[in-house]
């Protein structure tokens, strides 16, 4: 079916986002270099050197949630999707689209959260732009488009061509937690025992496996969830994946409210957590290496590429069942009872 | 909440819960036909994998307890149009927000301008009312006996604040009486009844359907092991040929219910007719405002038709058991859950959704990508001359 408006669902990382890359990016960009199943285009330029180099926007309602902001979110986001590509993050660049109405302390506000974001990284800002539109009814906004650039330092190449049946799949620490802080801030929930957003770099866990050969693929785990993440890999490789659902790392506070309010935390998005795609021989070694890290301290085993010709991800359940995972479709709403 | 989610592990228990399989599977001999009344049942059974440790022996078919699924379009176009209406601020569930009316759902209203507010309690439809007084604030009140009592304490309190800008859609429903029209007609086998209903109703309003029906009846909860020790119970009910009540939820569910939820219903409702989707207007199926609370009420201008409602999707059998959501010709290929055309497809409790996010493992994903429009044959209407039709 062919889209004839963009809808809100265009934007939420499902099967519609796919259908919207398909129909209009891709037919156009991926004779020109489009490189659409990474999230940093890999770019050598000679002497050995390859450059990652990538770009995010960012929108989020409410701008401030606790444990992060627009701000560090837009800097952390960017600098994840070349770090997730085995690189050091070097250089942003970004573009400001300011509603008219917003109050110039919260963009100071947001960035303050930039600055202190890129400096923790050590990275640098070198370059941005304003723009300032009529806001159409609705709150003013503040949209974030950060790009950027970093130097591939992990010896082999993090990328889909190298995952292969039998791959273990790690996840480097608990899921859900930013979703729910951004609705807990949106509908004041969780007041009592507020649920803070795992937006971070994720650049110092990654550092250590950069010189582990059998490191085949990593990403990091934002819109769309685990369970979206997974059925891109299966989808890029062709491959099955099996997964344990007791393996899963997921506080007793996301798991609770998620059963409260009928989402499941599969399809919650992340900011600061990576699913890597590791050699059977060098999964206890990589294992061990991000658990000595403050991200990687709950990293776990949650899988692994099966030789299954089916791409399809399969969930043998805590209580011994077994099911399909799907691909996340749809915006989140919580549920009556 | 650590606390509470520790507790709910035991119930979790893979040890336990193949224990249980197996005795269902040992009971349960012959083919038999199981309905599992509540939405929730069917989302806990498909998440868990559960089909795939039960015998094929046992088919669980969906019944009308997902409260948006079970709301009429007419109802549903209804609150669009008064979302429409720029003086309305309108306070919802968020089940709501994605279901297709005939001109959109209230999320593309609400994206268009629309003052619509998700809640998780309907009190916080009265502080809305407090600290905006120029707006009309509407509460939509969808749900069963589950969501009644709430709905009460807020149209109590509503009443003792002498609020003027807060009014209701009462659209509550009363699920036992609707099951009574529903299985006089047709039953299962057995009945796996809803444990949050029968937390507030208590086991004994569950007693009608064996013993006048005849339909071995569990009430049960929601865990793993809660629904097996529910269907366990139905599977011995089955082989002994004896229809009772059995509560297989007596951590939360008792024989009276909840006393204050009950008699809040009692001073705040009163039976009343109710429109079905699937199974038209219910003579006590319903709510209706008692007294002074009859200001509140909101009533709709005109009996409302829905295009929706004529042969876009099978919601409504579905809803009855009579159709699985893979024998609708348009599940998973025109309705998913991003451009649903039922409400089964939206909401966390609707059937088609359930089966759409857990897939059976055998079932074919393989989705044709075509334009053309799939042509429907429909069933003969649900409605019979046993059932009053809707006006």
């Amino acid at each position: 079916m062919s889209i004839e408006f963009i809808q809100l669902a265009h934007g939420s990382g499902g099967s519609a986002t796919t259908k919207l890359l398909e129909q209009i990016f891709l037919p156009r960009f991926r004779d020109i270099g489009l490189q659409p199943e990474n999230d940093a285009a890999l770019l050598p330029i000679g002497n050995g050197v390859t450059l990652a180099f990538t770009i995010d926007g960012f929108v989020v309602e409410p701008p401030f949630f606790p444990g992060s902001d627009l701000g560090s979110l837009s800097v952390n986001g960017t600098i994840n999707d070349l770090a997730v590509m085995g690189a050091r993050p070097l250089y942003l660049a970004c573009g400001f689209v300011i509603s008219v109405g917003v109050s110039s302390t919260m963009l100071s506000q947001i960035a303050t959260s930039m600055q202190e974001a890129a400096a923790a990284s050590n990275v640098q800002i070198v370059a941005g732009d304003t723009k300032v539109v009529e806001s159409r009814g609705t709150t003013p906004q503040i949209q974030v488009t950060t790009s950027g650039i970093g130097i591939v330092e992990a010896i082999e190449p993090w990328h889909t061509p190298r995952v292969r049946p039998g791959d273990q799949l790690i996840l480097s620490g608990t899921i859900g937690e930013h979703t729910l802080a951004v609705m807990g801030a949106r509908h004041s929930w969780f007041q009592h025992d507020p649920i803070a957003s795992d937006c971070a770099s994720l650049y110092p866990m990654l550092v250590p496996l950069h010189p582990i050969p059998d490191i085949h693929w990593v990403r990091d785990i934002t819109r769309g969830g685990l369970g979206g993440v997974l059925n891109e890999l299966a989808h890029a490789t062709g491959y099955g994946i099996e997964l344990d659902e007791e393996k899963i790392p997921i506080s007793s506070l996301v798991r609770g409210w998620c059963e409260i309010l009928g989402y499941d935390p599969l399809y919650l998005a992340n900011e600061g957590k990576a699913l890597l795609a590791v050699d059977r021989a060098a999964a206890s070694h990589t294992l061990s290496e991000l658990g000595k890290t403050v991200l990687g301290r709950h990293a776990s085993l949650i899988g692994e590429i099966s030789s299954d010709e089916q791409p399809v991800v399969i969930l043998n359940t805590s209580i011994g069942g077994r099911r399909l995972v799907m691909a996340p479709a749809g915006e989140l709403f919580p549920r009556i009872c | 909440m650590n606390n509470h989610w520790q507790s709910l592990t035991s119930y979790r228990s893979p040890e336990l819960v193949q224990q249980l399989a197996d005795a269902i599977n040992n009971a349960c001999q012959g083919r038999v036909k199981i309905m599992q009344v509540c939405g929730t049942h069917t989302w806990s059974y498909r998440r868990h994998g559960l089909a795939t440790l039960l015998t094929q022996n046992l088919s669980l078919v969906a019944g009308p307890g997902c409260p948006v699924c079970v709301t009429d379009q007419g109802d549903l176009d209804w609150i669009m149009d008064l979302a429409g209406e720029k003086q309305n601020t309108l306070v919802t569930f968020g089940d709501l927000m994605r279901v297709p009316g005939s001109n959109g759902s209230l999320a593309e209203m609400q994206s268009r301008g629309a003052d619509i507010r998700v809640v998780l309690s309907p009190l916080k439809a009265l502080d809305i009312a407090l600290a905006e007084p120029s707006r009309r604030v509407i509460l939509v009140a969808i749900g069963f006996e589950t969501t009644a009592p709430v709905v009460a304490a807020t149209l109590q309190h509503a009443h003792r604040l002498c609020l003027t800008n807060f009014s209701i859609v009462l659209l509550l429903k009363r699920l036992i009486p609707a099951l009574r029209y529903l299985f006089a007609r047709e039953r299962p086998d057995g009945l796996l009844c809803p444990g949050h209903v029968a937390t507030v109703v208590g086991k004994q309003a569950f007693a009608c359907l064996p013993q006048e029906l005849g339909i071995p009846s569990a009430i049960a909860g929601f865990e793993p092991v809660d629904m097996l020790l529910g269907l366990l119970d139905l599977a011995h009910q089955l082989k002994t040929a004896n229809a009772k009540i059995t509560n297989a939820y007596p951590r939360v569910v008792t024989e009276q219910g909840n006393p204050i939820a009950r008699s809040l219903i009692e001073a705040t409702f009163e039976p009343a007719p109710s429109q079905w989707r699937g199974l038209g207007e219910l003579p006590t199926a319903g709510y209706g405002l008692r007294g002074a609370l009859q200001r509140f009420g909101l009533n709709p201008a005109a009996v409302l038709l829905s295009k929706a409602a004529n042969g876009q999707c099978l919601c409504h059998l579905v809803i009855l058991g009579k159709h699985t959501p893979q024998a609708c010709p348009r599940f998973r290929k025109n309705c998913t859950p991003e451009n649903p055309l039922g409400p089964c497809m939206v909401s966390e409790e609707g059937t088609c959704a359930a089966h759409y996010y857990y897939p059976d493992l055998d079932e074919s994903l393989e989705i044709p990508d075509t334009e053309s429009e799939v042509t429907l044959q429909l069933p003969p209407p649900v409605t019979d001359g046993k059932l009053p039709n809707k006006k």
